[in-house]
């Protein structure tokens, strides 16, 4: 499964120059993409969410929490770290709303990289985890965290850079999404 | 600059603004008995005047612990030619000896050099005794079960020659130059019975990090030393308290040499390395909170929901779960110039404890796991010591080890 959407991401990782276009180089790392892709809107809750960097990063002060309607937190309390990419799984029965996921990040160039971007989970369907096994648990946002002050639209939580890109990355969300889809049936089916 | 740095460390020793002493003042800690050594003109400047303090030599506990630290400090690792009781015993007379004059502004016998043992401000000179020392000598089974086998962890990256040696040497002083006399009036007067295989050298900054701080700053400009056991913390974290008599009211002391990478450091932004670290260079607060001393948020998180002080920061990996688990850290700084090409420099992790076992090592094997710092310094070299308890007048140090 996890080898599975690896080279889903690495599919995404190879197609994105093409696709987008290479960012404008700042010198640091920017988001090329997310998936769920900011904005969306899902039937069912995703069994991951995934950001995707353009450059390296170093994995120190790492951060990934996604929490629905600002206030339960539904992502694993450990993000898996890619060189580039950074990822979490959600829980089996995270309910429908909005979804805003959070990062933090270092830039290889040592940066610090912190932005969030949001999606919508209308619970009209329902699809099949493919994280069962790792699917956290539900958890309360801690009361310390000051309530409402989450962006309040997803426009206000887009990352900033490269937006333009936003639409064909949707597209490339969903390309990722059946490639893994592949990879998983492929690697689910029964051993002999 | 020196006179600055000692009439600062005076102002710390009588206001006690910096390295606080739950335990008195200098020349009244715990129930060591004052000096007997003729009254020296030091010791009469410091009495009067803006000198540094001369600490008690003899007492129940060995000074150079809990005693304020002094702006300069040195160790020097040194094996027995010989593992012959009586040559240890000779080694740890004349140790003992020489410290107890030293310490008091007070030449050693037969000093060549007595002028250069008048400036004797918070001059300590501290014994430690390695396994190898019990082994060689035929006293593996007396081996305290507080002196373990330093467990390896997988971030050391040992050079030689930083090892573990049969005794351990540390002096203290606010003078430099008394410093050095000390350390080679003592090497010189245990040469024939001894060789030294290291040295290291450190130094403080006569500086609080911030007003009113007990901390001050490292060579990577962190606020190092804020949580600190204090009052009947620091005894209880720091003194042995049962044993036999050269046992009980000695301590352990870890001695790590922490080599910083400056040059990789250097390339992160101030906000990744408040990060890392999980407090703020400027003021050496915790990250989400405002003094240095306040208590660590690690439940809190941003606007965003991310935590405040991230899941691998320094601090957290480091914060001792219990008392029981605490230490007190006493590090000095070393800057030996370059080596392949990068600075050479760091720290000197100098910590005591009671038990390493439910202390230091439990921490390390955290910080070895997950601490974001671990990319930015490097462990060379690591020997840990019995520090027996202090000596009464008359006695030497571990001589109930010994005879």
């Amino acid at each position: 499964m996890a080898a599975g959407l690896a080279l889903g991401l690495g599919l995404a990782l190879a197609l994105a120059p093409i696709v987008v276009g290479v960012p404008a180089a700042s010198g640091h790392s920017a988001v090329i993409g997310t998936e769920p892709a900011d904005g969306a809107v899902l039937e069912a809750a995703p069994a991951t969410v995934t950001v995707t960097f353009d450059s390296g990063l170093i994995d120190v002060g790492t951060a990934l929490v996604v929490r629905v309607d600002d206030s339960l937190i539904v992502s694993s309390p450990q993000p898996t770290f890619g060189r580039r990419s950074l990822s979490t799984g959600i829980a089996a029965d995270a309910p429908p709303g909005r979804y805003t996921a959070a990062f933090r990040v270092v830039s290889a160039d040592g940066h610090t990289i912190t932005d969030s971007f949001s999606f919508t989970v209308t619970g009209a369907g329902s699809v099949p985890s493919t994280s069962a096994s790792a699917a956290p648990s539900l958890s309360p946002t801690p009361s310390v965290a000051p309530a409402g002050t989450a962006p309040a639209s997803p426009d206000a939580s887009t990352p900033t850079t490269d937006g333009g890109s936003w639409p064909i990355l949707v597209g490339l969300a969903v390309l990722v999404a059946v490639a893994a889809a592949v990879v998983i049936a492929v690697v689910r089916r029964p051993q002999t | 600059m020196l006179a600055a740095g000692g009439a600062a460390i005076l102002g710390a020793a009588g206001g006690y603004a910096l390295g606080q002493r739950p335990d008195g003042t200098p020349t009244a800690s715990g129930p060591t008995p004052a000096p007997t050594a003729i009254p020296s003109p030091a010791a009469s400047v410091a009495a009067a005047s803006d000198a540094p303090a001369i600490l008690p030599y003899y007492g129940v506990h060995q000074s150079g612990v809990t005693t304020p630290p002094a702006l300069f400090q040195t160790f020097i690792g040194l094996d027995l030619r010989e593992p012959t009781r009586d040559d240890a015993i000779a080694v740890m007379r004349l140790v003992t000896d020489d410290a107890a004059r030293l310490t008091q502004g007070e030449p050693a016998l037969g000093d060549t050099q007595p002028e250069l043992a008048a400036s004797a401000g918070m001059l300590t000179v501290t014994v430690g005794l390695g396994r190898s020392l019990f082994e060689r000598l035929g006293l593996a089974r007396e081996i305290p079960a507080q002196l373990p086998v330093m467990p390896d962890f997988s971030t050391d990256r040992f050079e030689r020659p930083w090892s573990e040696t049969d005794l351990m040497l540390q002096v203290g002083a606010d003078d430099p130059v008394t410093l050095s006399h000390t350390v080679r009036m003592l090497a010189k007067d245990v040469s024939a019975l001894t060789r030294t295989r290291w040295t290291q050298q450190g130094f403080r900054s006569p500086t609080p990090a911030t007003p009113g701080s007990e901390a001050t700053r490292n060579l990577m400009g962190q606020v190092d030393g804020t949580v600190n056991p204090t009052g009947d913390d620091l005894d209880s974290t720091v003194w042995i308290a049962d044993g036999p008599d050269w046992l009980a009211g000695g301590t352990v002391l870890v001695l790590r040499r922490i080599r910083m990478l400056m040059e990789p450091w250097d390339l992160l932004d101030r906000a990744v390395q408040e990060t890392v670290i999980g407090r703020r260079l400027d003021s050496g607060a915790p990250i989400g909170a405002e003094h240095e001393t306040d208590p660590v948020p690690f439940d809190a998180v941003d606007d965003l929901g991310l935590p405040v002080i991230a899941a691998d920061a320094h601090i957290r990996v480091a914060h001792a779960p219990s008392k029981d688990a605490m230490i007190l850290r006493r590090p000095f700084n070393y800057d030996d110039g370059t080596r392949d090409g990068g600075r050479d420099m760091g720290l000197l992790f100098a910590a005591y404890m009671r038990d390493p076992r439910t202390s230091f090592i439990p921490m390390q094997e955290r910080i070895a796991a997950s601490d974001a710092f671990n990319r930015w310094n490097t462990t060379v070299g690591s020997a840990t010591y019995l520090i027996p308890a202090g000596a009464r007048e008359g006695r030497f140090i571990a001589e109930g080890l010994l005879t």
